[in-house]
C-alpha cells in the first residue's frame, strides 16, 4: 500500500512518538525537556537487554527492548522529578535541559557505550511495528482526555491552586505526567536504536528537544492525535517541496519555518485546532433524570465540622491573623466581614488547606491545619471554596469546569476506561449528571459549552460557585461571591446560599456587601486588624459599638453597599 | 502511579498486537531492465536510456560546509560525462540536513522511488552506517566519497568507498611528519563527541604507538566548543615537537587561531579535515607549517587535476576542496564501473566497481577491491606561504 | 593557573554578552527569545560582511552591527511574539514561534553567505600579544574584556537612571500597572528587544573575531551556555548574568586544569542543575533588573 514509502511514513511514527512524550506533560501545563535524556538513557539500556535473534522464529526482539525502555525512562524521569518538580515554567524547563546534557555528555565518556562512536543494532523496528506503537499511544491519550485523570492533567495546567482546591492532587499529577512523559521517552529510544540500527549520544542532543516540542505544540493539545498531525506537517513540508521541485538546500528550512511560523501564528492550539469542531459536545442529561446516587449524606445539622483554637498566621514580621478560636456547625451560614486586610482571606486560605498556620491548631473536617500536604486534601474531606479573584480553567469549557469539581466526589476511571468496562461509563455519566445539576442551580445550562471568558463577570462567579458546589461539599466557601454582582444577582445569589443550607451545606462566606451577608448568614464574625473582634447573631453584631468603629469612617454600616473593591 | 501501571498493561497488549509485526526479509531486488544495458563496451559504450544515479549530501545544517563541495564537485563531473557522450546521466541529488532520519529517508526515496543504479553518499560515516545497510538489503551499489570511517565497506558487498579511510590518511602523515620534524613528544587534542573525529582519535594514538611518539598532553573538546585556551595551557606547560588535532573545521580554525596566540609555536598536524582552502583563509599567517595528510591536493600533478580545478573555479567561483575533489572522483568511478560491461544495471555497476584497479584519477591511481575498500596513495601537505604544498 | 583563570574570565565575558539578552527580555517581559541564537550568529556575519566590503574601523562597526541587530530584535518581537500578545498558550507559542523565526533567520544566512564559514579579512583586526606577569593576552581578548565591561556598566546606567530604563522596570513590575500610569508598553518592549538584540549581535561579532571565523553554528553552540548563565546569575539579574559568566568560564577552566577535559561540558550542567534545585532563584537571584 505504501510501497517506496514506508520508511518515510515510519518517520512520522517515531517523530509523533517523540512528540507524544511533550503532549503529556504539555496537557498538564509542564514545560519539560528532559525527553532528550530519558530517551537516551533507555536506548543504550535496551542494547544490553534485547536479544540479537528473532524471538519464537519471526518475532520482533524490540517487544523486549519496550517496556524496559519504559521503565528506564519512568525511573529516570521520577527520580530527576523530585528535584526539578518543584520548578516552574522557564526554570523547570532549563533545569531538565540540564539533565539531557548530562546525560548526553555521560554517555559520550562512558566506556560500555562506546563513546563518541556509537553503537550499531539489527534494524528490527519495522513500518507496521512502529505504527502499532503510535496506535497504542493515541488509544492511551484518547480514553485519557475525558477522563479523571485527564480532566486532572487539564485543570493543574490551568491553574494550580484552583485545582488543588479541587482535590487534585497537583504534586502528584504533575509526577504523573512527568513519568509518563519519561516512559515514552525511553520507548522512542529504544523505537529510534532500533529502526535506525544505530544511536551515537549525539543523537540524543537539544535539537532532538526542540524538535519533539515543535512537533508537540504545532500538533496541538486540543486532540489526542495532535503528534501525530505535527508529526505529519512537519515530515511532509520537505516532500512536497521536494515534489513541488524545490531545490535542495537552505530553500527547505526556510519553508519549513515560515510554515511552522504560520502555523504557530494563525492557529492557537495548532493543528489540532482545525479537528476541534469534531468533538462531541456533550447533550444536556434528560430533564426527567434521578438526582446522581453515591454521594455521602451530609453530617446532621448542628454537627461540629470545624474548630480553630488560638490560629495565627505571620507573613515575617507581619502578623495577618492572631489567636482565632472559631467553630463552625453543620448547616449554618457563617459570614465573615472586616475591613480590607482584616484577615479574612488568610483565614479561609487556612481552613481550605492554601496556607498552614504559623501558630495554633485547628482541624476541618478532621484534617489537621498544621499538616502539610496540600489543599486537595481539604476537598476530599468536603471543604470546597471558590476565590475573590474569579480562578476558572479557562481553556476549558464551562461544564469541563465544573466536571473537574467533581473531582474529589469521583473515582478514577481512567484504566476502566481503557478496558472499556461498563462502571467507568456509569462514573463518568454520574460525573456528568452531577456537574449538569450544579449549572442548572445556578443557572448556567444554556451556556455550558462557552469559555468562561465568554460570560459576564456575576456569571463567572457563579460558575465557580457551580464548580465548587460540584464536589458536593459539606463546607462550602465563598470568598466575595458578590463583588462586582448588581443588587438583583446579588439578591439571587443571597437566595442560592440560604436554599443551600436547606439542603444541609454548611456556608463559610467572605462578603463586604454588608446587607447581604446580614440578610442571608445565620451567624456573623468581624475581623479587624487579624484578630475576631465580635461574633454572634448577625443583627446583635451589628450593632456591636466595636464593629461600628472597625467600619467607621469608611461606611455606614446600615446603608449596605460598601466597597468592592 | 496510575499511567505508569496502565502503560505497562498497554505495552503488554501492544507485544501481543505486534506478533503481527514480524520481522521480514526483503531480497535484494535482482531484476535487470534490459533498456540499461547498452552496446560497446568502454569508452564507445552507448546506453540509450538515461542512467539515473543518487546522491544524498548534507546540504544544510551542520555538516553543510562539506555537502555543498560535494554537490558541486560532483554538479561538475556529470556535467563532463554527459557532454562526453555514449551514457546520459540523470543526478538526482537529495539533502539529509545532517540528520540520520533525513537520509534514511533519502536513501528510501532514491532506491525505492527514483530507483536510481547507484547511490554516491552520504556526507557523514554516522549517517553511513544506518543507510549502507538499507542499501545493502535492498541491492543497491552505493559508493561513499567522505565516509572515512572504520567498518564502512564491511556493512556489505554493494558498499564501496572511494574515500581513503582516516587512518591510512593519519598513517601516512604521522610517519611523514615524524620524519619532517623529528616528533618524540606530542600532544594529542580531539574532539570527544564528533564520532568522526573520535574514530580518528583512535587511529592517532595506535599509529603514534606504532612509531614510538611519546603522547605528553592528551586533551579534549566538544563539537560546538568555542574556547580552548584551557586545553592549550596544558599543551604550553610541557615541551612537545607538534601537536596532533582531530577536529571538524568548524573547531579546526579557532583552535590553531587560539594555539598561535597563545604562543604555542610546535607544527600542527592533521588529518582530512584539514584539508580545504578555506582554513587558510580563515587561518592566514596562524595556518603557516600546518601539516595535513589528506587524499587530494591542488598542488598534486595527477591526471586532470589542473583542469578540474579550472574547471570548478570557472563553474562555482571558488576553489575546491577534498570533498569536491572525491565527489567529483566518485562519479568518474561508477562511470568506469557502468562501462566495464556497458551496463547501468545495479548488479552489474556492483560487480564492476569491486574490480576497479589504478584507475587515473584526480586522486591519483585510485583502485576498489571486491570488499569495497579503496586503496589510494594518500598525499601529505604543510601550508607554506599560504598555500598547500606536498611534502 | 593564572593563565588558565584569565582565560576562564574572557571565556566568561563572551558568555555573559551573549547571555544578557536573554536575561534582558525575560526580566522585563517574561519571553524566552529562542531567535536570540539566531541574530547572535547575523550579527557575526553582518559584521563580517561590512567589515569586508567597507573596511571601516572597528570602532564604528561595533555601532553598525548593534544598529543591526537592534533591528533585527525589533523584527522579531513583531513576527513572533507580539500576535500571540494576550494568548492563553503565549508562552509556549512563544518558544515555537521564535525557534521558527530562528530557522529563518539561519536559513537565510545560508543563502546570502553559503556554508562556508566566514571570517574577518585578515589584518582587519591587529594580532597583539600582550604579556603581563607570565599571562599571555591577545588584544582581541583585551577588547572583548574591555567592551563587554564598557556595555554592561552601559547598560546598568540605562536601566536604573533613563527615562526608559524606569519604564522598563515599570513594565518588568507589572505591564497592566504600567500601562496604567502612562507607560508605553509597545515602545518599551520593542526598546528591550532592540538593546537585548544589539548586545547579541555585538557578542557574535566578538565571538567570531575571538574564534577567527563564523560558522552559522554559532549561536547554537553557545546557546545551553546561555541558558546556564541565565540561571546561575538568577533570571532577570544584569549583575548576576555578569558574575555567572565569568564563574562558569573559570569553572570550565578549572575542571580542564584540575581534572579531564573530557568532563568540561559536564560542569556548566551540573553547576546549574545543583543551582536550581537548591537555590532556585539563582546565585544572585535576589538582584532584578527592576532593582539595578
Amino acid at each position: 500500500m505504501f510501497a517506496g514509502y514506508e520508511t518515510l511514513i515510519t518517520t512520522i511514527a517515531l517523530g509523533a512518538i517523540l512528540a507524544y512524550s511533550f503532549h503529556v506533560v504539555l496537557m498538564a501545563g509542564q514545560l519539560s525537556l528532559g525527553q532528550a535524556g530519558f530517551a537516551s538513557l533507555a536506548a543504550y539500556v535496551a542494547t544490553l537487554v534485547v536479544p540479537t535473534e528473532p524471538l519464537f522464529g519471526s518475532l520482533s526482539p524490540v517487544i523486549v527492548g519496550l517496556p524496559v525502555g519504559a521503565a528506564v525512562g519512568a525511573a529516570a524521569a521520577f527520580l530527576v522529578g523530585m528535584p526539578v518538580l518543584r520548578l516552574r515554567g522557564v526554570f523547570l524547563a532549563i533545569g531538565t535541559i540540564a539533565f539531557g546534557e548530562m546525560v548526553r555528555v555521560f554517555m559520550n565518556n562512558a566506556e560500555w557505550t562506546n563513546g563518541a562512536l556509537g553503537m550499531r543494532v539489527e534494524k528490527w523496528v519495522t513500518f507496521d511495528f512502529a505504527w502499532i506503537v503510535v496506535a497504542v499511544l493515541a488509544y492511551l491519550f484518547w480514553r485519557l482526555g475525558p477522563s479523571r485523570t485527564g480532566r486532572a492533567f487539564a485543570a493543574v495546567r490551568e491553574d494550580e491552586l484552583a485545582a488543588s482546591s479541587m482535590g487534585v492532587n497537583v504534586v502528584r499529577t504533575r509526577m504523573l505526567s512527568f513519568t509518563a512523559s519519561g516512559a515514552i521517552a525511553g520507548v522512542y529510544g529504544v523505537m529510534f536504536a532500533y529502526f535506525y540500527g544505530r544511536i551515537t549520544p549525539a543523537t540524543f542532543d537539544f535539537g532532538l528537544t526542540v524538535d519533539g516540542l515543535i512537533t508537540a505544540v504545532l500538533g496541538g493539545y486540543l486532540v489526542f492525535f495532535g503528534p501525530i498531525l505535527g508529526s505529519g506537517f512537519l515530515t511532509a513540508v520537505p516532500e512536497i517541496q521536494d515534489a513541488v521541485g524545490l531545490e535542495a538546500g537552505w530553500i527547505h528550512p526556510l519553508v519549513t519555518g515560515l510554515l511552522l511560523l504560520a502555523v504557530i501564528l494563525f492557529l492557537p492550539g495548532g493543528l489540532s485546532t482545525i479537528f476541534n469542531r469534531l468533538r462531541r459536545v456533550p447533550a444536556a442529561p434528560d430533564p426527567g433524570r434521578t438526582p446522581p446516587d453515591g454521594l455521602d449524606p451530609l453530617p446532621d445539622r448542628g454537627t461540629e465540622i470545624a474548630r480553630l483554637r488560638g490560629l495565627g498566621k505571620a507573613y515575617g514580621a507581619v502578623q495577618a491573623v492572631r489567636d482565632i478560636d472559631l467553630e463552625i456547625r453543620s448547616g449554618e451560614v457563617l459570614g465573615v466581614i472586616g475591613p480590607n486586610g482584616a484577615g479574612k482571606t488568610t483565614l479561609v486560605n487556612m481552613i481550605s488547606g492554601l496556607e498552614a498556620p504559623t501558630s495554633g491548631e485547628g482541624e476541618v473536617l478532621g484534617v489537621r491545619l498544621a499538616a502539610t500536604g496540600g489543599a486537595h486534601r481539604f476537598a476530599q474531606a468536603g471543604v470546597s471554596r471558590t476565590f475573590q479573584h474569579s480562578k476558572l480553567f479557562d481553556r476549558l469549557t464551562v461544564l469541563d469546569n465544573v466536571l473537574v469539581g467533581t473531582h474529589a466526589v469521583s473515582k478514577s476511571t481512567y484504566l476502566r476506561r481503557l478496558l472499556w468496562l461498563p462502571s467507568a461509563r456509569r462514573d463518568e455519566r454520574r460525573a456528568l449528571a452531577l456537574a449538569w445539576a450544579q449549572l442548572e442551580r445556578v443557572g448556567l445550562a444554556d451556556r455550558a459549552n462557552l469559555r468562561p471568558g465568554a460570560l459576564s463577570y456575576g456569571d463567572q462567579r457563579r460558575l465557580e460557585i457551580a464548580r465548587a458546589l460540584a464536589a458536593h461539599p459539606t463546607l462550602l466557601i465563598l470568598d466575595e461571591p458578590a463583588a462586582g454582582m448588581n443588587h438583583v444577582e446579588a439578591a439571587e445569589l443571597s437566595g442560592l446560599i440560604r436554599g443551600l443550607a436547606e439542603d444541609g451545606v454548611t456556608v463559610l462566606f467572605i462578603e463586604h456587601n454588608v446587607k447581604m451577608v446580614l440578610d442571608t448568614c445565620t451567624r456573623l464574625v468581624v475581623l479587624n486588624f487579624g484578630e475576631v473582634i465580635a461574633e454572634g447573631d448577625p443583627s446583635e453584631v451589628a450593632a456591636d459599638p466595636a464593629v461600628v468603629e472597625a467600619y467607621l469612617g469608611t461606611e455606614d454600616i446600615e446603608d449596605g453597599e460598601v466597597e468592592h473593591v | 502511579m496510575r499511567l505508569k501501571t496502565s502503560s505497562g498493561a498497554a505495552l503488554a497488549a501492544a507485544a501481543l498486537l505486534a506478533t503481527a509485526a514480524c520481522v521480514s526479509e526483503t531480497g535484494a531486488d535482482t531484476t535487470s531492465d534490459s533498456a540499461l544495458s547498452g552496446a560497446g563496451a568502454g569508452e564507445e559504450c552507448t546506453i540509450d536510456e538515461t542512467v539515473k544515479l543518487g546522491a544524498v549530501f548534507s546540504l544544510t545544517e551542520a555538516a553543510a560546509f562539506a555537502g555543498e563541495y560535494q554537490k558541486q564537485g560532483l554538479e561538475l563531473a556529470v556535467e563532463e560525462l554527459n557532454a562526453a557522450g555514449g551514457i546520459q546521466y540523470e543526478l538526482i541529488l537529495e539533502d539529509d540536513g545532517t540528520t540520520l532520519d533525513g537520509s534514511t529517508v533519502a536513501f528510501e526515496k532514491l532506491i525505492n522511488r527514483d530507483e536510481v543504479s547507484a547511490i554516491i553518499g552520504p556526507t557523514l560515516s554516522g549517517m553511513a552506517f544506518s543507510t549502507y545497510t538499507d542499501a545493502q538489503s535492498a541491492g543497491v551499489p552505493a559508493l561513499g566519497v567522505s565516509t572515512t570511517a572504520e567498518g564502512i565497506p564491511e556493512i556489505g558487498d554493494y558498499i564501496f568507498r572511494a574515500s581513503v579511510p582516516e587512518q591510512v590518511a593519519l598513517a601516512a602523515s604521522i610517519p611523514a611528519a615524524k620524519a619532517t620534524l623529528d616528533m618524540q613528544k606530542v600532544a594529542v587534542l580531539h574532539d570527544s563527541a564528533d564520532e568522526f573525529t573520535a574514530s580518528a582519535y583512535n587511529t592517532i594514538t595506535d599509529e603514534l604507538r606504532d612509531q614510538n611518539i611519546e603522547i605528553v598532553v592528551d586533551e579534549s573538546f566538544g563539537t560546538t566548543d568555542t574556547d580552548f585556551s584551557a586545553q592549550l595551557g596544558k599543551v604550553l606547560e610541557e615541551e612537545v615537537d607538534a601537536v596532533i588535532l582531530s577536529a571538524l573545521p568548524g573547531a579546526t580554525v579557532p583552535l590553531v587561531k587560539q594555539a598561535r596566540d597563545l604562543g604555542i609555536t610546535a607544527p600542527i598536524v592533521g588529518g582530512n579535515a584539514f584539508n580545504s582552502p578555506v582554513l587558510v583563509g580563515a587561518l592566514g599567517d596562524a595556518a603557516e607549517g600546518l601539516i595535513v595528510g589528506g587524499a587530494w591536493s591542488a598542488a598534486s600533478e595527477t591526471t586532470g587535476n589542473a583542469e578540474f580545478i579550472s574547471a570548478f573555479t570557472a563553474k562555482y567561483d571558488r576553489e575546491p576542496d577534498q570533498f569536491a575533489a572525491q565527489a567529483y572522483t566518485g562519479a568518474y568511478l561508477i562511470d568506469q564501473a557502468i562501462r566495464a560491461d556497458c551496463d547501468a544495471n545495479r548488479e552489474s555497476i556492483k560487480d564492476n566497481l569491486g574490480q576497479i584497479l589504478e584507475f587515473d584519477s584526480i586522486l591519483g591511481p585510485i583502485s576498489i577491491d571486491e570488499g569495497g575498500e579503496v586503496t589510494q596513495t594518500p598525499v601529505v601537505q604543510i601550508i607554506r606561504d599560504g598555500a598547500f604544498t606536498i611534502l | 593557573m593564572a593563565q588558565q583563570l584569565a582565560n576562564g574570565v574572557f571565556a566568561g565575558s563572551i558568555y555573559t554578552l551573549f547571555a544578557i539578552g536573554f536575561t534582558l527580555v525575560f526580566g522585563i517581559l517574561r519571553h524566552l527569545n529562542l531567535a536570540h541564537p539566531a541574530i547572535f550568529t547575523a550579527g557575526a556575519f553582518v559584521g563580517i560582511e561590512v567589515a569586508t566590503r567597507t573596511e571601516i574601523p572597528v570602532w564604528i562597526l561595533f555601532p553598525v552591527i548593534a544598529a543591526f541587530g537592534a533591528l533585527a530584535g525589533v523584527l522579531v518581537e513583531r513576527i513572533a511574539f507580539r500576535p500571540l500578545r494576550g494568548r492563553d498558550d503565549e508562552h509556549f507559542a512563544g518558544l515555537i514561534s521564535s525557534v521558527a523565526l530562528g530557522g529563518v533567520v539561519i536559513a537565510l544566512l545560508q543563502a546570502r553567505y553559503g556554508t562556508e564559514p566566514q571570517s574577518f579579512p585578515q589584518e582587519y583586526f591587529p594580532n597583539q600579544l600582550f604579556e603581563f606577569a607570565g599571562i599571555r593576552v591577545t588584544l582581541t581578548q583585551l577588547v572583548t574584556l574591555g567592551l563587554a565591561l564598557v556595555l554592561m556598566l552601559g547598560l546598568a546606567w540605562l536601566v536604573s537612571a533613563t527615562p526608559l530604563g524606569r519604564a522598563m522596570r515599570a513594565v518588568a513590575e507589572n505591564p497592566t500597572a504600567a500601562t496604567v500610569v502612562g507607560v508605553n508598553v509597545g515602545r518599551v518592549t520593542a526598546g528591550t528587544y532592540a538593546l537585548s538584540s544589539g548586545l547579541g549581535a555585538i557578542a557574535g561579532a566578538l565571538l567570531a573575531l575571538n574564534l577567527g571565523q563564523a560558522g552559522r553554528e554559532l549561536g547554537a553552540s553557545i546557546e545551553l551556555i546561555g541558558f546556564a548563565v541565565i540561571i546561575l546569575g538568577g533570571l532577570g539579574s544584569l549583575w548576576g548574568a555578569m558574575a555567572a559568566g565569568v564563574i562558569l568560564g573559570l569553572a570550565e577552566a578549572l575542571t580542564i586544569h584540575l581534572f579531564d577535559s573530557t568532563w568540561k561540558s559536564l560542569v556548566a550542567f551540573a553547576l546549574l542543575f545543583a543551582v536550581l534545585v537548591l537555590r532556585p532563584r539563582g546565585l544572585f537571584g535576589h538582584v532584578k533588573v527592576r532593582e539595578v
